[in-house]
């Protein structure tokens, strides 16, 4: 089988820049597979999945949301907003909620909005934790 | 003259304000550091993301869109306006605050209708003790500046736009302007962009123009998404811009302060030795006049 070269990239950094075998990804035309020698092509990447086999045949998984494929002269490009592993998704939503909780705890005026926004604190700190422990296991 | 108990009072509290504004400072100049080269790291693939705009553009020239317009003229007033302010958190930062706020009256004075969405506590509370037209549900604060939260305000700002609340967005932020000033206020308008922003120059245009892409399912879907992308790396380089400037000025401020801390401590310094000068000799005086009279009576 013939490999390719795919470069990934997501905003704040780079996900897989070597040969690879396939890549299949959701596009606004629905899910696609591309392999090597495809014709030249720019497409939107949708929120989903992207799967790529890489060239010893090992497959990778990664959630992505949008983006954009190109494929020029062989080359397979990815570049999307954001991208992470499963494993990493519930900790980066914990830490967003905790980032908002105390935005919140800044403003907030009255006690029961104190009461409200620490108590959403003290939730995605336990949440963060929790995954942080599920990810060293 | 005071004391020399208050002096040394003063010099301690004036030596402890001192350790401050220099904890100040090394904060400050960390949390650009650290800002700046997160920058870094988005900066390669903002830069693909614009070449392929650049590209999409020169092929479809004909192409428009509520997001980009072929001429919108600057200078025309008016109109209704959404306008994105970065402003910091704290005060203690030289004018950073206050010429970001200037800016945006100005482009507030010339607007028909305005929406205010304010970025950091100073500006937001500058803005609501002025009962000016604030986004109530708009919260953000300046603490670090993120792609998470870039994509957070560009989202909520695109929602609003879509629903017809107002036909532009601007941006006032500061633009950093290298270590040694505070950085230039400036404003910005993010939608509708202009394409002439977007023209491939020179040796890029000939490249570009070689290769013949297909564009499935055109080109207008495609770029009506990647365009959402790239206004949150605006809006993410408009936050980093303005973050390091308030950095920068609070470090500018804080070294003036040093300085002058510095400067006050020499001369309450001098002063007390001064005083304890005086008190010493006087006191010699009077125990050696004491002395002579005592030996005079002796003789």
């Amino acid at each position: 089988m013939d490999n390719f070269r795919l470069h990934f990239m997501a905003s704040d950094h780079m996900v897989f820049d070597d040969d690879a075998q396939s890549v299949s990804l959701p596009t606004t035309e629905g899910s696609i597979g591309i392999l090597a020698h495809h014709s030249n092509i720019i497409m939107a990447v949708v929120p989903g999945e992207i799967t790529y086999r890489v060239a010893n045949g090992d497959e990778d998984t990664v959630i992505v949301s949008d983006g954009l494929l190109k494929v020029e002269n062989g080359e397979v490009m990815i570049l999307v907003d954001t991208a992470e592993r499963p494993d990493e998704i519930d900790e980066a939503r914990a830490q967003r909620a905790e980032e908002r909780a105390r935005e919140e705890l800044k403003r907030a005026n009255t006690n029961r909005d104190i009461a409200l926004a620490s108590a959403e604190l003290s939730r995605a700190m336990s949440r963060i934790k929790y995954s942080k422990k599920k990810h060293r296991v | 003259m005071a004391s020399t108990k208050a002096i040394k009072n003063r010099i301690h509290s004036v030596g402890d304000t001192q350790k401050i504004t220099n904890a100040m400072y090394l904060i400050s100049s960390t949390k650009m550091r650290k800002a700046r080269r997160e920058a870094e790291d988005t900066k390669p693939y903002f830069d693909l993301l614009r070449r392929e705009i650049r590209r999409m553009f020169a092929v479809g020239t004909d192409l428009s869109s509520r997001y980009y317009d072929a001429d919108v003229d600057e200078n025309v007033a008016g109109g209704r306006n959404a306008i994105l302010v970065i402003t910091g958190d704290k005060g203690l930062a030289g004018a950073y605050n206050q010429s970001v706020l200037k800016e945006t009256q100005a482009l507030i004075d010339r607007s028909d209708e305005y929406r205010l969405y304010v970025v950091g506590d100073y500006g937001w509370r500058y803005f609501k003790s002025r009962n000016a037209n604030v986004c109530e549900t708009f919260t953000h604060s300046m603490h670090e500046p993120s792609l998470a939260m870039a994509r957070d305000i560009t989202m909520e700002l695109l929602d609003d736009f879509d629903r017809g609340d107002f036909d532009r967005i601007y941006v006032c932020y500061t633009e950093y302007g290298g270590s040694m000033s505070a950085g230039v206020p400036m404003h910005d308008r993010l939608i509708p962009f202009d394409r002439d922003d977007f023209v491939p120059q020179g040796e890029e245009k000939d490249r570009d123009a070689s290769t013949v892409f297909e564009y499935e399912p055109d080109v207008e879907t495609v770029l009506e998404r990647i365009i959402q992308s790239y206004m949150v790396g605006y809006v993410y380089s408009a936050l980093v811009n303005s973050y390091s400037s308030e950095q920068n000025a609070r470090m500018m401020a804080m070294d003036s302060a040093n300085d002058n801390a510095s400067d006050l401590l020499d001369t309450l310094e001098k002063q007390y030795n001064h005083l304890r000068q005086n008190a010493i000799t006087q006191e010699i005086t009077e125990i050696s006049s004491g002395a002579r009279s005592l030996s005079s009576k002796g003789k």
